[in-house]
């Protein structure tokens, strides 16, 4: 399965972003190979429909889950249309995103 | 017999759940502030929305929304003006969709492979239980704190 994080920066000591689609870059991580890469957001600067739009993008690229300090109210339609999961971590404001892969890693069920 | 509360629907949770006055020291007095409380404040002062619009994305009527967002406004002013801490939590609230916390890591997530028995998408944990429910039974406890 393939999750992306929303991430204030590049590098595994990034922090959650609080904006999901505003968020500076995101980091793939697929269960399967445990391979993580880091895309920048290319859609950071956008005017309008920029949710609908990341949303898209990331399905595009595989997407199956999307992690994120909070999800606006329009957006989440967008990923119930598509059938995307949106995971919001405890305390995710203080989180690093290495805290997050770790807890992936331990995940049997998504090695699948 | 007074009419149960209807849930009030909020969108999200807020980043922190406790703030206390910087530089205070001792026992701090502490206002509670129910979830749906904090989401009146966050959709009227935060996404500016008309009362009218935030009572419907709560689905609730105007009235009620105004009377929830009143206490809330009144409840920061106190902790504002007395130096009081504020912690935000329980209420008669649930999340759009079929939303869940995950007991071992406390995520929430959406069961969007419309799992019978959801796992935790960041975990893996089987136990977990349904967002909804869990705000609609911590709230019996905290509103009469909050009294």
């Amino acid at each position: 399965m393939k999750y992306a994080i929303a991430i204030s920066g590049e590098g595994l000591d990034a922090k959650i972003d609080s904006h999901f689609a505003r968020c500076h870059y995101f980091a793939l991580y697929d269960s399967i190979e445990q391979s993580l890469s880091f895309i920048p957001n290319p859609f950071f600067n956008l005017t309008a429909r920029v949710g609908p739009t990341v949303v898209k993008f990331l399905y595009d690229n595989g997407v199956e889950v999307v992690i994120s300090q909070q999800f606006g109210e329009k957006i989440k339609s967008h990923f119930y249309s598509l059938n995307m999961g949106m995971v919001i971590p405890e305390s995710a404001f203080d989180k690093k995103l290495k805290d997050i892969i770790d807890i992936l890693k331990n995940n049997t069920k998504i090695k699948k | 017999m007074a009419r149960p509360k209807n849930l009030r629907k909020i969108d999200s949770l807020p980043p922190f759940n406790s703030y206390i006055p910087v530089g205070a020291e001792g026992e701090i007095e502490l206002v509670i502030i129910n979830l749906e409380e904090y989401e009146s404040l966050r959709l009227c002062d935060h996404e500016l929305l008309s009362q009218n619009e935030a009572a419907d994305r709560m689905e609730i009527s105007r009235p009620t929304f105004t009377r929830v967002y009143s206490h809330a406004r009144r409840k920061i002013a106190e902790a504002l003006a007395c130096g009081k801490g504020i912690i935000i939590e329980g209420g008669k609230i649930f999340f759009d969709n079929d939303w869940y916390k995950c007991c071992r890591c406390n995520s929430f997530f959406n069961n969007f492979k419309h799992l019978e028995q959801p796992y935790c998408s960041l975990c893996g944990c089987d136990t977990v239980v349904l967002a909804n429910t869990q705000g609609a039974s911590q709230s019996e406890g905290l509103t009469n704190q909050a009294r």
